[in-house]
């Protein structure tokens, strides 16, 4: 079977005083139908951009993306996780989780089965009715992925979802998010900068360069699902992160010399 | 676990009057110009009997009704196209920053050469001052909109009237009600400025009257009708706003 989603040769390049810069360049990549696919690179590697030129928030300069629809599905293409959350601040918990559906026009009753279950899923009972700013960033972030699931898409697109909270809250949403990922597998792009989340949570890692921004090299993680906390202890995890590291590492330098930045 | 003790809010009015009722009853103060606030209880009585003082806070509240409305619809639908279109932004935004700064009382005299003296003219001066400020809060809040949410709604599939009725909308609106206080707000001074300036009813004509017969109670009486207006107008939306709001952060509460 072809991929889930399949990039030829991506560019995307943007306006700015100083000429155009390029965000993304030339990026070839396949990514398997139940694959959980992880974009590793430093900040201002374009990898924020390509899950919006995945997500079709962007329109590529150059290039083409095609995500294979599911026989017979009428479900969207993909669905985002922001690192900002991005809840709608005037909708309750249920309300942000149903977005999607209601705007798919979905009557009342059923996506309001669909949210409860989410609901119950993420470990959000009690909150239905609360409005994000009454929530903390754990919480908040459960409800953007539970808005994400809601609208069962072809692909979830995560980017940094578990950046902007703290480290113990991030363990155990990463534990969470395994054990909702597991139900289904769903394929799921995952923007990180994070060497030890990519290998925890993927299958796949993509690494990608600064000079030019483009995939670098794929690593395949090779660890046994489903996954377990104590993974993150085998010497087979050490010596990959350690690899990852090294080719890593120039990138990071070449970014902080660097003084340009993808937007 | 103590708890921080709390001023209550009448707390500092109330001492500023007892501190003026001695200093004018000690004598500190002329007491033909600042009578000590107990002579004035009073004369409330006196306003509402000699110069019925419901008359003029009815004319005086009609006035701003009629303002703010004027003001409110069309700067709430300007403000929104020229957040949302931005060549209609680009093109009216110097004209609207220009006459923004201006203020608006000097216009009065232009506005009733062309309307004629009367109460259309004093009414369009006291909505035009409420109408730049509608507009600017209105445009700024729609400009505010962060782009994450927009990219939010974009990928959960909003477009078209859905993007703007269950997105956009609601985003902006804690703005507008910003706007629409600031404004009722100027309204207020605007109306009673006009008032002094140029009517026979009205708050702002009892103490201009109250000067010319030499009535200083009056007019303390008559700012301590405005300022109730003013808090209970600025209260009221408050207090609205909060009931259609109900997700936003607590705000503008002093701690």
């Amino acid at each position: 079977m072809s991929p889930k989603i399949q990039l030829g040769q991506v560019s995307k390049a943007y306006e700015t005083p100083q000429g155009p810069l390029l965000a993304v360049e030339d990026v070839t990549l396949a990514v398997e139908e139940g694959e959980f696919f992880a974009l590793l690179g430093p900040s201002g590697c374009g990898k924020s951009t390509l899950l919006r030129l995945i997500a079709r928030l962007l329109r590529p300069t150059a290039g083409e993306i095609t995500i294979r629809r599911s026989t017979g599905a009428t479900r969207p293409q993909t669905a985002l996780v922001f690192q900002e959350y991005a809840l709608f601040p005037w909708r309750s918990v249920l309300d942000n989780i149903a977005f999607g559906l209601e705007m798919r026009r979905v009557p009342r009753g059923a996506r309001e089965q669909v949210a409860r279950e989410l609901v119950r899923r993420m470990g959000l009972q009690g909150f239905e009715d609360r409005y994000p700013h009454q929530l903390s960033g754990g919480m908040r972030q459960r409800v953007g992925i539970a808005r994400a699931l809601a609208q069962d898409p072809e692909v979830l697109l995560m980017d940094e979802p578990f950046a902007a909270v703290d480290a113990q809250t991030r363990t155990v949403l990463q534990e969470e998010l395994l054990r909702i990922w597991e139900e289904d597998k769903k394929t799921v792009v995952y923007v990180t900068h994070s060497i030890e989340e990519a290998i925890y949570l993927g299958d796949r890692i993509a690494l990608m360069s600064v000079r030019p921004r483009r995939v670098k090299e794929v690593f395949e993680v090779g660890l046994p699902r489903p996954r377990k906390l104590e993974m993150r202890g085998w010497p087979h995890f050490s010596a990959l992160a350690l690899k990852i590291w090294a080719s890593l590492r120039d990138e990071v330098e070449r970014g902080m010399r660097g003084g340009e930045s993808a937007p | 676990m103590r708890r921080r003790w709390r001023a209550p809010w009448w707390l500092s009015p109330l001492l500023v009057l007892a501190a003026w009722e001695a200093a004018s009853v000690a004598g500190w103060l002329r007491r033909d110009y600042f009578p000590p606030p107990s002579a004035l209880v009073g004369n409330y009585r006196a306003l509402v009997g000699e110069e019925e003082l419901l008359r003029h806070v009815g004319a005086t509240l009609g006035r701003l009704g009629v303002a703010f409305v004027l003001a409110a619809v069309p700067g709430v639908l300007l403000g929104l196209g020229m957040g949302l279109v931005r060549p209609a932004r680009l093109l009216l935004e110097p004209f609207v920053s220009g006459l923004y700064a201006i203020p608006k009382i000097a216009l009065l005299p232009l506005i009733m050469l062309v309307m004629g003296i009367g109460e259309p003219a004093l009414i369009v001066t006291a909505s035009i001052t409420a109408f730049f400020q509608i507009t600017v809060s209105t445009m700024a809040g729609v400009l505010q909109v962060e782009p994450v949410l927009l990219e939010a709604a974009r990928n959960y599939g909003a477009t078209g009237h859905r993007l703007f009725f269950r997105v956009i909308l609601p985003a902006v609106l804690p703005h507008i009600f910003t706007g629409l206080r600031l404004g009722l707000g100027l309204a207020l001074i605007l109306v009673i400025a006009v008032e002094i300036t140029a009517a026979q009813t009205g708050l702002g004509f009892l103490i201009w009257h109250a000067w010319q017969v030499f009535r200083v109670e009056h007019m303390y009486c008559t700012f301590g009708v405005i300022g109730a207006i003013g808090l209970a107008i600025t209260h009221g939306l408050e207090a609205l706003g909060a009931v259609l709001m109900p997700w936003r952060e607590a705000v503008w509460r002093p701690r």
